[in-house]
């Protein structure tokens, strides 16, 4: 705060709050992973209260037999299929 | 062996869908039904994407970045400043930890975190990251409402199940409100009995008439901390065994349940003033103190100033992002390259 000659603490903290997500959302300084699991027909999940940045999706089993984790694609266009929920 | 599946991913505002594709073969070959009497449909199988197919624990990894707006000794150790959680629940709409024992629910309030205080929910599917705390609840006592950790973070309460009212409880069974719940749903019960608080799953329901009248749940499964390992991470089921209990109130929530590895994490140092510690290289401290000042300069109307610091930031945290790349660097081929 004495370097910036701010003297409103709670006005310095939320700008810092505000340059720490910008630095990560230009350079990835702080990584986490959370698994999830999956529900049989259950289509939509939640992110993670508090992520910034998505850096990837993976399933386990994507297109292997050995309970590997691998990224998945992201699907464009509209799924005709649609959830009981609607989604 | 596992069976090889193919998901996709789509946002949806600010969730995301886990899609499969169906691969089951049909005799025709074809993505598409057609009939005289019901004209085009869509397939049940042959490659038609879909809601996932069959339930995969941990089925999926996400990789995140997260602002660290808070420090916390990374050496936590668990039962001194790391705590399993169960399940949530939802308390006058706040979202709230729940932690269940052999007999009865962990005791949050007995030390473990105060009111005030911040909390890390690691490995949690929807709740990572920091929450302040509103109040803890001793789950020992039996005139406790929702026996654990109520936090200030707000949840929408819209379609939740919740009950209160006399207890009407055998070993294996509770009375509720009818059509309040669902077979398969998890349940946090409060107050009555101390050994009866708990999470549970719903494993039947007898209706016994219309609205307003009690359905009985039937419960087969209790979710609470190892028996040997009071503090330990990683929870466990057994066969329900309740005491009969008819006097007093109850509290039934619906309850969320988390993955065995879900925890706390105690003694978090949240950024509130000039004493505390950002977890960020010195280098990039100093990116982050020209953000500050072009923010001020903003707010001055001074936007040359402004560009200049956000400039200075920007050119600081790029440098800091390439002087971790090192080497030769190769293109790798893809997994659907051609060899």
């Amino acid at each position: 705060m004495e370097r910036v000659g701010i003297t409103e603490t709670g006005r310095a903290i939320a700008y810092i709050k505000d340059g720490l997500e910008e630095i990560n959302m230009i350079s990835e300084t702080h990584v986490d992973t959370v698994t999830i699991d999956i529900t049989e027909d259950q289509r939509i999940y939640e992110f993670p209260h508090n992520m910034i940045k998505i850096l990837d999706i993976r399933c386990k089993n994507h297109l292997n037999t050995k309970d590997e984790y691998r990224s998945i694609p992201r699907l464009i266009g509209n799924i005709v299929n649609k959830d009981a929920d609607g989604n | 062996m596992a069976t090889s599946k193919e998901y996709g991913y789509q946002i949806k505002g600010n969730k995301f869908a886990i899609v499969e594709k169906d691969v089951t073969s049909l005799a025709d070959g074809l993505n598409y039904t057609h009939s005289e009497g019901d004209g085009l449909g869509i397939t049940s199988g042959d490659t038609i994407y879909k809601s996932p197919l069959s339930s995969i624990a941990n089925g999926i990894q996400l990789e995140y970045v997260y602002s660290p707006e808070y420090y916390y000794n990374t050496d936590s150790l668990t039962g001194t400043n790391k705590w399993s959680i169960d399940g949530w629940i939802i308390v006058d709409e706040y979202l709230t930890f729940v932690q269940g024992y052999p007999n009865g629910a962990f005791n949050f309030g007995g030390g473990v975190v105060s009111a005030d205080e911040y909390i890390l929910v690691k490995n949690s599917s929807r709740w990572n990251g920091v929450h302040k705390v509103q109040a803890t609840e001793n789950g020992a006592t039996d005139s406790s409402v929702y026996s654990g950790i109520k936090t200030y973070t707000k949840v929408s309460a819209a379609n939740y199940k919740y009950f209160t009212g006399d207890p009407n409880v055998t070993s294996t069974t509770i009375g509720v409100n009818a059509q309040l719940f669902e077979v398969g749903d998890y349940v946090w019960q409060s107050a009555g009995v101390t050994d009866n608080i708990g999470l549970y799953r719903v494993s039947a329901i007898t209706d016994l008439g219309g609205a307003g009248l009690m359905d009985i749940l039937t419960l087969d499964i209790r979710v609470h901390n190892k028996v040997s390992q009071k503090y330990s991470t990683e929870d466990q089921e057994s066969a329900v065994s309740m005491t009969a209990d008819s006097s007093g109130t109850t509290y039934v929530y619906q309850a969320f349940r988390e993955s065995p590895t879900t925890h706390i994490v105690t003694g978090i140092d949240v950024l509130s003033d000039e004493s505390d510690t950002i977890d960020l290289p010195s280098y990039l401290s100093k990116a982050l103190v020209y953000y500050v000042k072009g923010r001020l300069m903003e707010d001055q109307l001074d936007i040359k100033g402004k560009e200049y610091f956000m400039r200075e930031f920007q050119r600081m945290v790029e440098k800091h992002e390439s002087s971790k790349v090192t080497g030769p660097r190769q293109l790798m081929s893809g997994n659907s390259a051609i060899r």
